[in-house]
C-alpha cells in the first residue's frame, strides 16, 4: 500500500517499512493497523505524521503591542508583558507551558496578491473580502464589496489532497459564526480547487456526531446487528450515488467536471467512513458532547443561530467548544488538515458577562471572554478607530489579539500534552493588518507547533524588502506578499514547491528559499 | 429560427482622470475608445450542470415527498454570486455531503411512516411494485424518464434494504439514495445525450432540461406535471410554447415568492433576517417581520397587478402596509395587522424601495444611519458603478468612522469626506445619494431632526444619466426611476438571476437584444423575463 511521505526521519520510515512487511499487505488493511503502525514508528524514529491547522481570525492588530520594543531583536524579545498582543504565547501559568519556542511572529508581510487582476493592472481586494487569500494566496478575478472571486485551493486542501488519504476523514472545515452571509472571500479560509469556498461544520454538536459518534460501538447484539445492517444499506446507497456521479460525470469537462469531481470526492469519504471500523490515534478518548441545553452545567448551554452577530452572546462558549472538539479531532487522528475560523465581533449583549462599567466616553464596557474588559461595541468602537494614538483603542485591539490567540495556545496546550505539538503546524491570519484603515497591509500572521524540525520557530521574521520598526509596522518595500509563507508549509510537508498561490505577477507568489 | 439581435461588442471603459477609479459596468456611456468595433461576439451560456440552491432543494424535496420538513434546515448557506443564491457555482463539498446524507436519510424515514401509502402507486404484495415503485419515484424525483441502468442500480438498493426487513426499509432506502443523486440535486443544461454541436458550436437543451430551466426559473421548484407532460410531447420547442407555460407558472403563488426573492437578493435585502439595530422606540426583531412583509407585499402588487416596472419599484409613491406599518411610516393604512392594503405616501418624502424600512435599516450601522452604505449600495446595486473601497495611505485615515457627537447630525458628522481632497473623488459620488436618506434613521424611521438639528436631506446627484440637485430620498428615487443607466443595471441584474451566471459577454450581449424590445416591453420585468424564456439564449447553450 502507498503512503503519502511527509518529511518523516529515515529511522522512522524504515521502522514502517519493516513493519508493513512484517504484517503483510493484506494486515495493512486492518482498522487497527494504522493505530500500531505509529506506535512502533513512533518509537523507532521519534516523528509522527505532520498536521496542519489553519486558524483564521478578525480585527487585525496594534503594532504597538504586536511589534518588538526597543532593544528586542528578531531572536530576542518579551512577549510576556501584560499589553501584549501575544501574551497567551508565553503564558504557562494559563496554558501549562510557554509557547514562545514554538512560535514564529511574521512581520510586514502584505496579501500583496490582492492588489493585482488577472491581467496584471490593479485589483484591490479590500479588507472585509480579503481573508479568503490567507491561506490560497490567490488574486482575485473580480468581484466587489466582501465577495472576490479567487482562484485556487487553498494550502490546508492543497495538503489534505496528498496527505490526507490516511485518515478517516480528509480534512474538516470549522467556524465558530453561523455563516449568514454565505459563504465567500470575507468569511472562509478554506477552498477547493478553483477557488471554491468550502463549507464549514459550525454546530459542536454535529461536529461531534460527524467525527465521534461512530467511535462509540455498541454493547449489544442487536444495537450492533442494527449497524451493521445500517452500514450495509448506506454502503448500497453510496454506490448508486458513486454510480449517478459517474454517468453523468462522462458528459462533462473541464469546470464543470471539477463539480462533480470535487462531488465524488466527497462520496469516497463517506463510503471510506462507513468501511472503516474506526481507527484512532492510541491517546482517542471520544470528548464531551455538549448539546445546546441541558448541559450538567448550565453556564455550557448555548445557542447556535442566524442571529445578530452571528451568535453571541455565545462566542465565547462556541470557540471554547471547537477548539476542544478540534484537539480531540487531532489527537483521535480523525484527520490531519483542519481549518477553523473564528468570531469575528463582540458586539452587544454579551451576558452573563455584561459589566455596569462605562469607559470615559460613556460606551458600556463588557467582559466577553476576553482578559480586559473592552468595549461592548467592539467592531464600531474600537476595530473602526484604531489608527488612533489613544492607548486605550490599541490596547483594547490588543486585547482582542489575545482572546484569539488564547484559543490557539489552549490548542497547543491540548497537543502538547499529548505530544502532537511538534508534528502540527499551525498558521493564524487574519482579514487584514490595520482594522480602521481597512489595510491588507502588515498582516499579523504566525507559525505556530511544529513541523517535525523542518521550520525553525521561536523567533521573528521579517518580509524581504521590509526593515523592523520599534512598536510600528516594518518600513521598506511598498508592497510585499506572504504567499512565501504558504510555499514554505507546503515544501514543509514534502511538496517541493517554488511558488504557491496564483497572480498575474510571479514575483507575488514565488517561495523565498530559508524564509522560515 | 430567429436569433438574438447581435451588435458589436462594445468596450468596457474606464472612468477618465478621476481620483476615483472605478469602472463603469454599462459601456452605453461612450468615452474614451468607447464603440470601437470589436468582432461580433455573440454571447451564450455554456453547457453546465447546476446545483440546486437550498431553497429550490426545500422546494424540489416538498414536491417529490409531500413534506412540510424544510430541508435544507441544517445545511451550510449558498454561495452567492453577485448576492444571487442561484448561481452555477454552487458545489458539494465534505460539510455540505455530510449534511445531505442525513438529511436523506432523515427525510426518508419521515416520509415511509408518513405517507407511504402516496408514495408507492401499486400493491406492495405484487412482485411488479417494487420496480414500478422505483421508476416513477426516479422519474419524478429526477425530473426526466429514467434509463433501464439507472432503475436496475435502484432495484439494487431497494432489494439490499428489503431483505432482512420490510417493503418499507426498500422504499425508504431508495428515496436516501435519489435525495443524494447528482441527479436530483443538480440541473442539467447539456443537451440531449449523444446529441452533436451545430454549426455554431451550439447544442439544444433537452425537452425535459427546458421544462425544468422554465420551472426553476419561475418559481424556484421542479417542473409539475403539465410542464413534464408537455416536454415528452416535446411541446416545449417553439418560443410560443414556452411563453404558454411561463405565463401559467407566472400566476401561481410559488411566482410571486421567486420574483420578490430576486429582488431582495438584487438589493441584499435579505440580509435583514441577520442582523441587529437599536436605538428605536421597539426592538428591531419585533418589527422585522413588518417590514420584510411589507417589501414583500409591494413587491406583488407592483409586478403582479401593476405594471411590473423598474419605474414603480423604485419611484411608487404608495407603498403596502397594516395597521403596524401604517402607524409607524404615519400613513393610513390597513385596519388590523393581517390587513395589508395600499397606503398612500404622497404626503411623506417616501419613494418605492429604497425609502421602505427593510432597505434603511439594512443599510445602516447598529445605532445610527449610514450614508455610506446607502449610497454605495445605490451606485452598485442601481447604477451598477463600481465604488472601489479606500486602499494604502487614503485607508489608512478613510476608515475611521466619526466619533458621535452629541451636537451633530450625520451630515455634519461626515465633513470630512467632502472637504478632504483624499476623500472627495469618490465621496462626491456616494455621500450626496447617502445624505438624501438621512430623514430615516437605522430603523426606517422618519425624523425631522437629528440631535436637536434639522436634517438637511438636499444634494446633487454626479456621474449618472440624471445628474442634478434633489431635495429629499423621495425625489431621488423618482430620478433614479427614470434614468436610463439604471434600468439597464437592472437589466443586468434581472439576466443574471435568470442565467444562473455573472457574466459582462452575457449581458452585453443580452442589453443588446433588450434595447431592441418594444418599450413596453423593455419596461416591464414580467415581459422581460418572458422574452428570455422565448429566446435562443435560453435553449441554446455552447459547448467547448
Amino acid at each position: 500500500m502507498s503512503r503519502k511521505q511527509t518529511t518523516e526521519s529515515k529511522p522512522t520510515l524504515a521502522a514502517r517499512r519493516s513493519f508493513l512487511k512484517w504484517v503483510g499487505a493484506a494486515a495493512a488493511t486492518l482498522p487497527f493497523y494504522k493505530m500500531l503502525e505509529d506506535s512502533v514508528a513512533h518509537a523507532a524514529g521519534g516523528t509522527l505524521p505532520l498536521k496542519f491547522v489553519g486558524v483564521g481570525a478578525f480585527h487585525c492588530t496594534s503594532q504597538l503591542y504586536y511589534a518588538r520594543r526597543a532593544g528586542e531583536t528578531d531572536t530576542s524579545y518579551d512577549i510576556s508583558y501584560a499589553d501584549c498582543a501575544l501574551k497567551p504565547f508565553d503564558d504557562a501559568a494559563t496554558y501549562g507551558s510557554s509557547f514562545k519556542n514554538n512560535l514564529t511572529i511574521f512581520e510586514g508581510f502584505d496579501y500583496g496578491v490582492g492588489e493585482i487582476g488577472p491581467d496584471g493592472g490593479a485589483l484591490h481586494v479590500p479588507m472585509h473580502g480579503a481573508l479568503g487569500i490567507f491561506l490560497t494566496g490567490s488574486s482575485a478575478t473580480g468581484g466587489n464589496g466582501t465577495e472576490w472571486n479567487l482562484q485556487n485551493e487553498s494550502l490546508d486542501q492543497f495538503l489534505a489532497t496528498r496527505y490526507g488519504g490516511d485518515t478517516k476523514f480528509r480534512s474538516v472545515e470549522m467556524c465558530t459564526e453561523i455563516d449568514f452571509a454565505g459563504l465567500s472571500s470575507a468569511w472562509c479560509i478554506s477552498y477547493a480547487s478553483g477557488g471554491r469556498p468550502l463549507a464549514r461544520l459550525t454546530k459542536p454538536t454535529e461536529i461531534w456526531d460527524k467525527f465521534f459518534a461512530s467511535l462509540v460501538v455498541p454493547d449489544d447484539p442487536a444495537a450492533r446487528a442494527a449497524a451493521e445492517r445500517r452500514r450495509m444499506i448506506g454502503g448500497s446507497v453510496l454506490d448508486f450515488v458513486t454510480g449517478d456521479l459517474q454517468r453523468l460525470n462522462a458528459r462533462l469537462a473541464g469546470t464543470e467536471k471539477q463539480k462533480l469531481d470535487q462531488h465524488l470526492t466527497v462520496i469516497r469519504g463517506l463510503e471510506k467512513r462507513l468501511a472503516d471500523l474506526g481507527t484512532t490515534g492510541p491517546a482517542c478518548v471520544a470528548p464531551t458532547r455538549h448539546a445546546e441545553s441541558g448541559n450538567p452545567n448550565p453556564a455550557d448551554n448555548y445557542v447556535v443561530s442566524n442571529g445578530p452577530n452571528g451568535g453571541e452572546p455565545y462566542f465565547n462558549k462556541l470557540a471554547d467548544f471547537q477548539i476542544e472538539l478540534l484537539a480531540q479531532i487531532l489527537i483521535c487522528d480523525l484527520t490531519r488538515f483542519a481549518t477553523i475560523v473564528l468570531p469575528g465581533t463582540a458586539g452587544p449583549g454579551t451576558t452573563p458577562a455584561m459589566t455596569n462599567v462605562l469607559d470615559g466616553t460613556g460606551q458600556e464596557l463588557a467582559a466577553t471572554g476576553t482578559d480586559r474588559l473592552i468595549p461592548n461595541n467592539f467592531h464600531d468602537s474600537i476595530a473602526h478607530k484604531s489608527g488612533s494614538a489613544t492607548v486605550d483603542v490599541q490596547r483594547a485591539v490588543a486585547t482582542m489579539n489575545r482572546w484569539y490567540f488564547g484559543k490557539v495556545a489552549r490548542l497547543m496546550q491540548r497537543l502538547k500534552d499529548a505530544s502532537l505539538l511538534d508534528s502540527t503546524v499551525i498558521l493564524v491570519g487574519n482579514e487584514g493588518g490595520h482594522g480602521a484603515g481597512h489595510s491588507t497591509m502588515n498582516v499579523p500572521i504566525l507559525l505556530c507547533g511544529g513541523a517535525n524540525g523542518a521550520l525553525k520557530l521561536g523567533r521573528r521574521v521579517v518580509a524581504p524588502g521590509r526593515t523592523a520598526q520599534v512598536g510600528d509596522a516594518p518600513t521598506g518595500a511598498a508592497r510585499t506578499s506572504h504567499n512565501p509563507i504558504l510555499a514554505a508549509v507546503a515544501n514543509a510537508f514534502g511538496a517541493n514547491v517554488s511558488s504557491y498561490g496564483t497572480c498575474a505577477d510571479a514575483r507575488m507568489t514565488a517561495a523565498v528559499s530559508g524564509l522560515v | 429560427m430567429r436569433r438574438p439581435h447581435r451588435l458589436s461588442a462594445i468596450l468596457l471603459c474606464a472612468l477618465g482622470g478621476a481620483a476615483c477609479t472605478g469602472t463603469i459596468l454599462d459601456p452605453g456611456q461612450g468615452g474614451p475608445g468607447g464603440g470601437g468595433p470589436n468582432a461580433q461576439a455573440v454571447s451564450w451560456l455554456p453547457a453546465r450542470i447546476r446545483r440546486l440552491s437550498n431553497r429550490e432543494l426545500d422546494n424540489s424535496v416538498a414536491a417529490l415527498l409531500g413534506t412540510t420538513t424544510k430541508a435544507s434546515a441544517a445545511f451550510a448557506p449558498d454561495t452567492r454570486q453577485s448576492g444571487y443564491t442561484i448561481n452555477a457555482e454552487q458545489r458539494v463539498d465534505g460539510t455540505l455531503g455530510d449534511q445531505i446524507a442525513a438529511a436523506a436519510d432523515a427525510l426518508a424515514t419521515e416520509a415511509v411512516t408518513a405517507r407511504l401509502a402516496s408514495l408507492v402507486p401499486c400493491d406492495q404484495a405484487a412482485a411488479s411494485c417494487p420496480r414500478t415503485f422505483v421508476e416513477t419515484f426516479a422519474a419524478r424525483a429526477f425530473r426526466r424518464p429514467v434509463t433501464a441502468v439507472e432503475a436496475d442500480a435502484l432495484m439494487t438498493v431497494f432489494t439490499t434494504a428489503h431483505s432482512g426487513g420490510t417493503f418499507a426499509d426498500g422504499v425508504q432506502a431508495v428515496i436516501s439514495a435519489t435525495l443524494q443523486s447528482p441527479s436530483f440535486l443538480y440541473t442539467t443544461e447539456l443537451g440531449r445525450e449523444g446529441a452533436t454541436p451545430d454549426a455554431r458550436g451550439l447544442v439544444e437543451l433537452a425537452p425535459h432540461e427546458v421544462a425544468s430551466a422554465l420551472s426553476y426559473f419561475v418559481t424556484g421548484g421542479p417542473p409539475d406535471a403539465a410542464l413534464l407532460d408537455a416536454a415528452a410531447k416535446d411541446e416545449l420547442r417553439t418560443p410560443a410554447q414556452r411563453e404558454t407555460q411561463m405565463r401559467r407558472l407566472l400566476a401561481t403563488p410559488a411566482a410571486r415568492v421567486q420574483i420578490a426573492r430576486f429582488v431582495k437578493e438584487w438589493l441584499g435585502l435579505d440580509m435583514i433576517d441577520h442582523l441587529d439595530r437599536t436605538g428605536g422606540a421597539a426592538s428591531f426583531s419585533s418589527l422585522r417581520p413588518t417590514f420584510v412583509a411589507e417589501t414583500d407585499a409591494f413587491v406583488e402588487e407592483v409586478m403582479f397587478r401593476g405594471d411590473a416596472s423598474l419605474a414603480a419599484l423604485l419611484g411608487a409613491d404608495y407603498t403596502m402596509a397594516n395597521s403596524t406599518l401604517g402607524a409607524y411610516y404615519g400613513v393610513a393604512a390597513g385596519a388590523s395587522t393581517s390587513d395589508w392594503a395600499r397606503a398612500s405616501l404622497a404626503s411623506t418624502p417616501r419613494r418605492g424601495l429604497l425609502s421602505q424600512a427593510s432597505f434603511l435599516s439594512v443599510y445602516a450601522a447598529v445605532d445610527a444611519s449610514s450614508p455610506v452604505k446607502r449610497g454605495v449600495t445605490i451606485l452598485r446595486r442601481l447604477l451598477c458603478q463600481d465604488i472601489p473601497f479606500p486602499s494604502g495611505e487614503v485607508a489608512m485615515k478613510a476608515m475611521m468612522v466619526p466619533p458621535k457627537d452629541a451636537a451633530k447630525t450625520t451630515r455634519e458628522r461626515f465633513t470630512i469626506h467632502s472637504t478632504d481632497p483624499a476623500c472627495a473623488g469618490c465621496h462626491s459620488r456616494i455621500d450626496p445619494i447617502g445624505f438624501a436618506f438621512e430623514e430615516f434613521d437605522q430603523m426606517g424611521k422618519y425624523r425631522v431632526t437629528e440631535n436637536g438639528v434639522t436634517v438637511d436631506s438636499t444634494g446633487s446627484l454626479v456621474g449618472t444619466d440624471v445628474d442634478g440637485a434633489f431635495r429629499d430620498a423621495g425625489e431621488l428615487a423618482g430620478r433614479l426611476a427614470s434614468s436610463e443607466q439604471v434600468r439597464r443595471c437592472f437589466a443586468r441584474n434581472a439576466l443574471r438571476f435568470s442565467t444562473a451566471q455573472t457574466s459582462s459577454s452575457l449581458e452585453e450581449a443580452f442589453l443588446a437584444s433588450w434595447q431592441a424590445l418594444p418599450a413596453t416591453t423593455q419596461s416591464n420585468l414580467i415581459e422581460v423575463l418572458v422574452a428570455y424564456a422565448k429566446s435562443d439564449l435560453f435553449v441554446n447553450r455552447k459547448v467547448n
